[in-house]
């Protein structure tokens, strides 16, 4: 349904998209992962034929968006990421005009926007300017309008950014009901959004696209071994020694040490080999020697954290200075669209990278992670 | 062409659902009453009246045409809804000439209020010719068609509103009074010719006289395509940058 072949684009002399390359079959839906000034917004401006690509070509739908963009346009639907809003229209006035200028026929328009109301759940505000609307319903009001002509491919730029929890939740919703006749990309840069919403998550940083690939694919690779984590009461000298003599455990952490009552209570986690599973074992060697087992849990690491190994394992890119017309640059001053220039896309030097690691060594837990293992999975991981 | 009407349609919504037509044709009703009411107690002969009114009138057009223009496309640039516009399937020129045609219905309704001093001119007893009227509305529109599109130009370029309305003022005042303020009068040397010849000015007394020139109507008509034409090309640039 979608296609990005070899899509570059510059702003001025930085190459904010470099060759990025996708696909997004019909009824998919495909999230837009990475972080600010990854070049999210710009891909995704090329795709509907906002921006021109200066090179490589974007295909929806079959059109190629530069030979034949209002055909290209009329099977999109488009949220960007600054909800276009006419603040002095009511919802409806607004509606009826975004269908009109998308070709709904005027004999389905009435319906059709009756339709889409309820879908997004801004009913009762068919009638009230939208300037005076909270933002949550202004977004709902964006995602109307995007959905009004039901067309093939929804686009949609950050389409839960600056909401409450409970408007991004009834967002997501209204986003997971089109799936299915839609094929649909999403960017963010919330992770929880990806892991509810997609199929398959791209992640680009940098203007390149670093992994294309399923959720469930992404989360196998990011299991680097079997971890488990246990809370057990006893002493931890003791219970360390008890762990470490099991069969199949490469590794056991001590998280808070806390020896000084006794019965006290601690925090381990314990790194299995692959494809083994030592829970019974640990289970009958703990009670055997007179421990509480309190909690025994295996330990997924979190689409959080892949991520974040992904983009701060990329290295940086050496900045080659491709010439570029100084009239080009001139008109690209004017546009208001700092958000998504590469401005603090992480450049960091090598050292930085190095030290990476220790950034990461740290989940949520607090427990270490294995610095090493990471060379493995980034080469899995590119294929 | 349906879509032009749409984007008209929804511009004069805009303009009437803001203050911003209100106090627009209040303000431009107030400046022609003045204008009208002081050839009015002057002049004795209505034809004459209806003939200062109307080139004064039309110097004052290019204020008016600049104010109504310059957000449209500034203004929409800063909401983000021009993303909107040109992710639809509507074309540049269809979005540019709905622009356009919607400060020209502001326009027209603003010049049929003022049909308010010809009711008393004739029931106070003036004669008023039809021809030099008609021509003087046709000049009048067309003027106010020029100064709406270097407007719309300078907000396409500009895409500040401000920036966009001191753009189309200063232009528009240059292109009015080009000829006579470089050109010493009696030179009639090409270049002379030329400037005065592109003064807006000098076409427009001739509509204000009666005299409908076939000559002055082309050429108001090619400075609107030119502008319009400019404004588009101006957007498309911006996109492939």
């Amino acid at each position: 349904m979608i296609k990005a072949e070899n899509l570059t684009k510059y702003y001025g002399r930085r190459k904010v998209v470099r060759e990025v390359n996708f696909e997004v079959e019909r009824g998919e839906i495909v999230g837009l992962l990475g972080p600010n000034g990854a070049g999210k917004t710009t891909t995704m401006r090329m795709i509907t034929g906002y921006l021109n690509a200066n090179s490589g070509r974007a295909v929806v739908a079959g059109f190629d968006v530069n030979e034949n963009p209002l055909e290209v346009r009329k099977r999109i639907g488009y949220l960007p990421e600054t909800v276009p809003l006419y603040n002095d229209m009511t919802v409806q006035a607004y509606l009826d005009f975004t269908a009109k200028i998308r070709g709904v026929p005027s004999r389905d328009r009435r319906r059709r926007i009756v339709e889409v109301m309820e879908m997004c759940r801004i009913s009762d505000v068919a009638g009230r300017v939208i300037g005076k609307l909270s933002r949550g319903y202004r977004q709902r009001v964006g995602l109307a309008q995007a959905i009004v002509h039901n067309p093939d491919v929804i686009i949609l730029d950050e389409p839960t950014v600056g909401l409450d929890p409970r408007q991004i939740i009834e967002i997501r919703h209204v986003i997971r009901n089109l799936a299915g006749n839609h094929s649909m990309i999403l960017s963010t840069h919330i992770l929880q959004e990806v892991s509810t919403l997609c199929d398959r998550v791209i992640i680009i940083n940098q203007g390149r696209v670093l992994v294309d690939d399923t959720l469930a694919n992404l989360e196998r690779q990011g299991q680097e071994s079997e971890r488990l984590q246990l809370e057990v009461r006893g002493k931890s000298p003791l219970v360390l020694q008890t762990l470490q003599g099991l069969p199949g455990i490469t590794r056991v952490n001590l998280q808070q040490k806390n020896d000084e009552e006794p019965g006290t209570i601690n925090r381990y986690t314990v790194d299995g080999e692959p494809g083994g599973d030592p829970r019974e074992a640990i289970v009958a060697a703990l009670t055997a020697n007179g421990f509480g087992l309190l909690e025994l849990k295996t330990a997924v690491p979190t689409l959080e954290e892949i991520f974040v190994k992904i983009i701060t394992e990329d290295l940086p890119i050496e900045d080659e200075i491709e010439t570029k017309s100084d009239l080009d640059e001139e008109l690209d001053e004017g546009e208001e669209e700092n958000d998504e220039e590469l401005d603090e896309a992480p450049v960091a030097s090598e050292n930085e990278i190095k030290q990476a690691p220790s950034f990461l060594s740290k989940n949520k837990d607090g427990e270490l992670v294995d610095p090493d293992s990471s060379d493995k999975r980034d080469s899995d991981r590119k294929k | 062409m349906k879509n032009t009407y749409y984007i008209t349609q929804r511009e004069v919504y805009a303009y009437f659902a803001s203050p911003i037509a209100y106090v627009i044709m209040a303000v431009f009703l107030v400046f022609s009453g003045i204008f009208f009411y002081s050839y009015a107690i002057d002049v004795q002969e209505a034809n004459q009246i209806m003939r200062s009114w109307f080139s004064l009138v039309g110097f004052f057009m290019l204020f008016f045409g600049s104010i109504i223009t310059t957000r449209l496309i500034a203004e929409e640039q800063r909401t983000g809804t021009l993303e909107l516009l040109f992710t639809s399937p509507v074309r540049n020129w269809e979005v540019v000439l709905g622009k356009w045609l919607a400060s020209m219905a502001l326009f027209g309704v603003a010049l049929l209020f003022t049909f308010y001093y010809l009711l008393i001119l004739i029931i106070l007893g003036g004669k008023v010719d039809l021809g030099p009227l008609v021509s003087g509305y046709l000049g009048l529109l067309l003027e106010a068609g020029v100064f709406s599109s270097i407007g719309l130009f300078a907000s396409a370029l500009a895409f500040n509103q401000v920036i966009a309305a001191v753009l189309s003022l200063v232009f528009s005042l240059i292109l009015y009074i080009l000829g006579p303020l470089v050109v010493r009068s009696g030179t009639t040397d090409w270049i002379g010719n030329t400037l005065n010849f592109i003064t807006l000015q000098t076409h427009m007394q001739g509509f204000a006289q009666g005299v409908l020139d076939l000559r002055d109507i082309i050429f108001f008509l090619s400075l609107i395509t030119l502008f319009l034409y400019g404004t588009g090309q101006s957007i498309s640039t911006r996109r492939a940058a």
